[in-house]
């Protein structure tokens, strides 16, 4: 039963995770494929105000949240003279620069090559309270992420997901949308970040690598663009499967390769048969 | 109106004399581009006073649609200057024109595709609380009541220009003369007093060509907008315009009354001929 809560409190890490994507892939349109930088800048804020300086948890969220959406902003701003190839290719550097930072600067507890020896409030201590915690707090990030996209906000990302120049015609700004938009997403994902070290206990820089990236876009493209249902039912789907690979008695040194290819395949089948995901509403071909 | 040749609307002239500029309306005063060595066009003077339809025609290539670029901001003009009622209008951006009062339409029509039809002029409506987060996430701070006001302001925009009914569809699949009609309804919710409108009958036929063109004349004779009209359908300058500029060969070859241009020899010679021949 604690394992089961472990991979609920897990899912609801790249729920929130997902939908910070979603916001900026999916309704703006921003190829995002450096997220784990963002995660990471949350993970090491939060778990180092918490560790070092006996910071409350949930401040020490709050506080990874602003650095993580200060971050994601700054990285941001050169990127944006950039488009389309070039952006993405330009996002997934960030993995190695911020991989880099945290392996070379992020600071460590002695013997170690990360950070563990959180001290989490009541809330998080417990199996059982940890993933009811992490269940609300995802439940809030759904209903801001929906407020966000259902409001005048979210229908000019769209805009201007489509029509760039026409969004300037109309007489607002789509490069300020698309700020706001990456900083909100940075946001969310530093949150992300704070909880991913709550719930392993535990976080070093090989967790923020180019892999979490790829699989944040793993998430979103079989959920769906531009839907904050795919963007739940993504890592509901693909983690839940990968963890019913232990329960069928398959010998674990297969659990990986099996669910790389899996993974694989079932990616390939989608982008064949249905680009914009599961439950998508925007598909980058139109 | 506007000339080419005429030393007292010259650029320098209009620089030198402020009190020449017109009071009101948009002024451009001695517009030329240029991108790298090749010239689109050089001393192009353009009067678009307020309430009236200010047609420029002209061949493929001339620039009409770069004039408006210009304007707008897309474009720096390599000499030349915008005024809008008496004020010069110097290195805008392609969004703030909208906020001086200008506001344009494309060829291509560039509706939001995947935004239902009511969204796009939402989309254009001006100073919405609900598109700053700021305002978003604040309880108390009457969205809910903006927005329904907003809708309702959409729909009735919608409803005259007939496309009321078509309000929830998604905006990609109405067919490409009601797009047409969305672009220019689109332009209109900005709010403008200035409407830059680039071929809005080019690939309309029929009855949406009568809507174009009453909706155009609506816009200058019941709310007073002014219009720079970009078309290549003359039926239609002749039926909405005011005041016609050709524009060809790098420069302004005639302006005036629309039956006065229209029936030049020269723009007959040189342009409509063309377009009657074909």
């Amino acid at each position: 039963m604690e394992h089961l809560l472990y991979i609920g409190a897990l899912i609801c890490v790249w729920v929130i995770v997902s939908i910070a994507v979603n916001l900026v892939i999916g309704y703006t349109g921003m190829m995002a494929m450096g997220h784990a930088a963002y995660l990471g800048v949350g993970g090491y804020t939060a778990a180092s105000l918490n560790i070092f300086f006996g910071v409350n948890f949930f401040l020490a969220m709050a506080i990874a949240a602003t650095v993580s959406a200060a971050v994601a902003v700054l990285t941001l701003l050169p990127l944006l003279r950039l488009s389309g190839f070039y952006f993405a290719l330009a996002t997934l550097g960030l993995n190695f620069v911020f991989f880099d930072l945290f392996h070379n600067l992020a600071p460590r507890v002695e013997g170690s090559e990360g950070l563990h020896g959180l001290k989490l409030p009541a809330a998080l201590v417990s199996a059982e309270a940890r993933f009811a915690t992490l269940l609300a707090i995802t439940l809030l990030c759904v209903l801001a992420a929906k407020r966000l996209v259902d409001s005048p906000l979210g229908r000019l990302l769209r805009a201007a997901r489509d029509r760039p120049e026409a969004v300037s015609a109309i007489g607002k700004n789509p490069t300020t949308c698309q700020i706001v938009v990456w900083g909100v997403s940075g946001a969310m994902t530093g949150i992300a970040g704070a909880l991913y070290a709550a719930t392993l206990f535990y976080i070093d820089p090989t967790l923020f690598t180019l892999s979490a990236s790829i699989a944040m876009l793993v998430f979103v493209g079989v959920g769906g663009l531009a839907s904050i249902g795919g963007s739940i039912l993504g890592p509901v789907l693909l983690i839940s499967f990968t963890e019913s690979l232990r329960f069928i008695g398959l010998p674990s040194q297969y659990t990986g390769p099996v669910q790389q290819a899996l993974y694989g395949a079932l990616l390939i089948g989608l982008m064949i048969f249905r680009r914009q995901g599961l439950l998508g509403k925007y598909d980058f071909r139109e | 109106m506007t000339s080419a040749n005429n030393p007292a609307n010259s650029p320098a002239a209009a620089a030198a004399v402020p009190g020449a500029l017109p009071a009101r309306g948009l002024h451009l005063a001695g517009m030329a581009m240029r991108f790298g060595g090749v010239q689109v066009f050089e001393n192009v003077t353009i009067d678009v006073p307020p309430a009236k339809v200010t047609a420029c025609i002209g061949p493929n290539g001339a620039g009409k649609t770069t004039l408006i670029n210009a304007v707008c901001g897309v474009y720096r003009p390599y000499a030349g200057r915008v005024y809008l009622d008496g004020a010069p209008l110097a290195g805008i951006r392609p969004h703030q024109s909208v906020r001086h009062g200008i506001a344009r339409t494309f060829q291509d029509v560039r509706i939001f595709p995947h935004l239902t039809v009511l969204e796009n002029v939402l989309s254009a409506l001006p100073s919405q609380r609900g598109e700053k987060l700021r305002h978003l996430f604040r309880p108390g701070a009457g969205l809910a009541a903006e927005t329904r006001r907003h809708r309702d302001e959409a729909q009735a925009l919608l409803d005259s220009v007939a496309l009321g009914d078509a309000a929830q569809r998604q905006a990609g699949e109405l067919p490409f003369g009601r797009q047409k009609l969305l672009s220019l309804a689109r332009a209109v919710a900005t709010g403008a007093p200035y409407l830059l409108l680039d071929e809005p009958a080019a690939g309309v036929e029929g009855e949406m060509i009568e809507r174009v063109i009453a909706l155009i004349v609506r816009l200058a004779k019941d709310e007073g907008r002014a219009a720079l009209l970009i078309e290549h359908n003359v039926e239609v300058v002749r039926e909405v315009a005011d005041q016609v500029v050709v524009l060809q060969g790098g420069g302004i070859i005639a302006s005036g009354s629309a039956e006065h241009v229209l029936n030049d020899e020269r723009v007959i010679r040189e342009y409509l001929g063309r377009i009657y021949h074909a």
